[in-house]
């Protein structure tokens, strides 16, 4: 079997870039000018807040429709010079990945960097060694991994502050990691050595299924129907249809010398990982639930939820397999080890917290958001001027960098029409580029 | 810093922010490394009577190359080397021919792919002769194979007097493979 070289190593550096590209997305050129912050009292906060379903709307909650204008669109129409053809002239893999990694919906400003320089490969009997130029800072430093938590549809009734519902959850962190031999050979440059091992330290989670819910959110005291104390909650019945969790060693070894009259290089590996060989059958169940709390008092509002705690799945029927280099047949062996076995995995514990100051035409934001992998932090503020907004924040990203956001609006009658700028980092290079949204709202 | 200096200053930084290159696969193969200790490093020339001539070939060696690259579009293959010649007694010419092949029995079959420059033997040398230069398309195509054998063969033409105990050894030989196929 033989494998494009530049077709793997799109994939590995689009997975190692993946990160961010989960974080959360808006359309909404608003939340994008205030580096993520958003103002109302929906989206996130009705997601991992169960006490928000209790608290009315807000004052910036007056918006009916946010139409996003994909000016990003039309851009990428006019300058797309994107080829998947290798020998095209106009061939870049790391291009392809950052169109994948930013969809074209926003306009760039400025566009993330894109290494164009050579690689190259040096060998001689005993030695291997590759330069990857400026590309060499593309490989990751640590493990590289995409996933996230996620609730999927979420569809209840409610009477009195009770709801209940059925939502279908997905929850993966699929990633994998270089051994220090490997990241050194990458991205140091450094020679390879003969008899040493060369491995990715592949490792990832995924289940999928569905949850009854019974939830309760409801207003504790307060002053008037616009402040007071508000919680909520929600019970959870968990029935995965779909499990798999695995991980292990791939990679070669080379021999000495490293090229002989034959090459020395072996490929080795050892997998180990279990799954639903009957997905749906037998479902993994398990209890969990979330908490949230919500206090709107004079200008200040402040909320926290956590969402998923406990949850652990037990998985009546999984089969587990290893899968093993074999040298004397040179083939990947695979092995049952058990077609019958319990397995348990547990969901993340994702988290927000909020805060939101009003003082006179100026509302500041905050949140903190941890969907069940890595932490991101915005904080934002919008000021209004008759009809005219200006608004700017700054943001910590999934990959601990500093983002920056800025923009304005005007608002005619039931027609806003808003601008937003942002920093980002989504990208292969972590260089920052700058994107341009544009969206109108119907009030 | 004179203007030159700042010249080369700002035309470095200039290649590292518009990061040099084509993006295009470049491997540089240490051909020597493969010979050296082998013995197929030296042509050991026979007793070449005078002002006669004659062609001595070395056993073909075969080199490992990247394996992968076999839909590959090689651009350009350029070779660097470079031969030391020693002799009891005798002078004369000499010069290498550099042969390429996809296996061992056809090494010598096909024309050179490169020649060296032809020395002057002088009595005892030593004698330094280079090949230097790129090869032709026909035998580019080789270099997207996971191996490529290479012979020398070595032309010598003696002077006056006969050339006795004479030994052609490589010093260096290096291949600089430029792929078309572009990564970045």
């Amino acid at each position: 079997m033989r494998f494009r070289a530049s077709a793997i190593g799109l994939a590995v550096l689009t997975a190692a870039a993946a990160v961010p590209a989960r974080a959360q997305f808006s359309f909404d050129a608003r939340r994008i000018g205030m580096a993520g912050v958003s103002l109302h009292r929906d989206g996130d906060l009705q997601r991992y807040n169960a006490a928000y379903r209790a608290a009315p709307k807000g004052k910036n909650d007056q918006g009916g429709l946010t139409i996003p204008i994909p000016l990003g669109i039309i851009q990428a129409l006019k300058d797309s010079n994107i080829t998947f053809n290798t020998k095209d002239s106009n061939f870049n893999a790391i291009a392809i990945a950052n169109l994948i990694l930013n969809p074209p919906i926003f306009y760039q400003i400025k566009k993330p960097p894109t290494p164009t320089n050579d690689i190259a490969i040096g060998v001689g009997k005993d030695s291997l060694q590759i330069d990857l130029g400026l590309a060499k800072t593309l490989i990751p430093q640590d493990r590289f991994a995409f996933g996230g938590s996620s609730r999927l549809m979420d569809i209840g009734f409610g009477i009195k502050g009770l709801r209940l519902s059925v939502f279908a959850f997905i929850e993966e962190d699929i990633g994998a990691d270089l051994s220090d031999s490997l990241r050194a050979f990458l991205r140091a440059g450094n020679q390879a050595h003969d008899t040493t091992s060369y491995d990715l330290l592949p490792s990832g989670r995924a289940q999928a299924g569905f949850a009854p819910s019974l939830g309760w959110a409801g207003k504790i005291a307060g002053p008037d129907p616009d402040h007071g104390l508000y919680l909520g909650g929600n019970v959870h019945r968990y029935f995965g249809v779909a499990y798999a969790q695995g991980g292990g060693v791939a990679g070669i070894r080379t021999g000495s010398p490293i090229f002989g009259n034959t090459v020395s290089v072996t490929p080795e590996g050892a997998l180990l990982y279990r799954f639903t060989n009957h997905p749906g059958k037998k479902f993994g169940t398990g209890m969990g639930g979330d908490v949230g709390l919500v206090v709107i008092q004079g200008p200040i509002e402040f909320g926290l939820g956590v969402n998923d705690i406990g949850a652990t799945l037990t998985w009546p029927q999984t089969e587990i397999d290893s899968v093993a280099y074999d040298p004397v047949t040179n083939k990947f062996v695979k092995t049952v080890l058990d077609s019958n076995a319990q397995s348990k995995s547990k969901l993340p514990t994702s988290y927000i917290g909020n805060v939101t100051y009003h003082t006179g035409d100026i509302t500041f934001g905050a949140n903190i958001l941890n969907s069940g992998r890595g932490t991101t932090v915005h904080v934002g503020a919008e000021k209004r001027v008759g009809p005219f907004a200006v608004r700017g924040g700054v943001a910590r990203d999934r990959r601990k960098q500093i983002q920056f956001g800025w923009g304005g609006g005007v608002r005619l009658g039931f027609l806003g029409l808003d601008v937003g700028f942002a920093t980002t980092s989504q990208n292969l290079s972590s260089e920052r580029g700058i994107v341009m949204a544009t969206s109108l709202t119907i009030y | 810093m004179n203007k030159t200096r700042l010249g080369l200053a700002l035309a470095a930084a200039a290649c590292v922010a518009l990061a040099c290159g084509e993006g295009h696969l470049i491997v540089n193969v240490d051909i020597f490394s493969f010979m050296q200790g082998t013995g197929k490093d030296t042509i050991t020339i026979p007793t070449i009577p005078a002002t006669l001539g004659g062609t001595v070939d070395n056993t073909p060696l075969s080199v490992q190359l990247p394996p992968g690259l076999s839909n590959s579009v090689v651009d350009t293959v350029s070779l660097t080397g470079a031969m030391v010649l020693t002799n009891t007694t005798g002078s004369g010419t000499m010069f290498v021919e550099v042969f390429f092949a996809g296996d061992s029995a056809s090494t010598y079959s096909g024309s050179p792919a490169i020649s060296s420059d032809t020395v002057t033997i002088t009595t005892g040398g030593p004698d330094t002769m280079h090949v230097r230069g790129n090869l032709t398309q026909v035998i580019d195509t080789l270099f997207t194979k996971s191996k490529v054998w290479i012979g020398l063969r070595a032309h010598v033409q003696a002077g006056v007097t006969s050339i006795t105990g004479g030994k052609g050894r490589i010093t260096a030989l290096d291949a600089h493979v430029v792929i078309n196929d572009k990564f970045f």
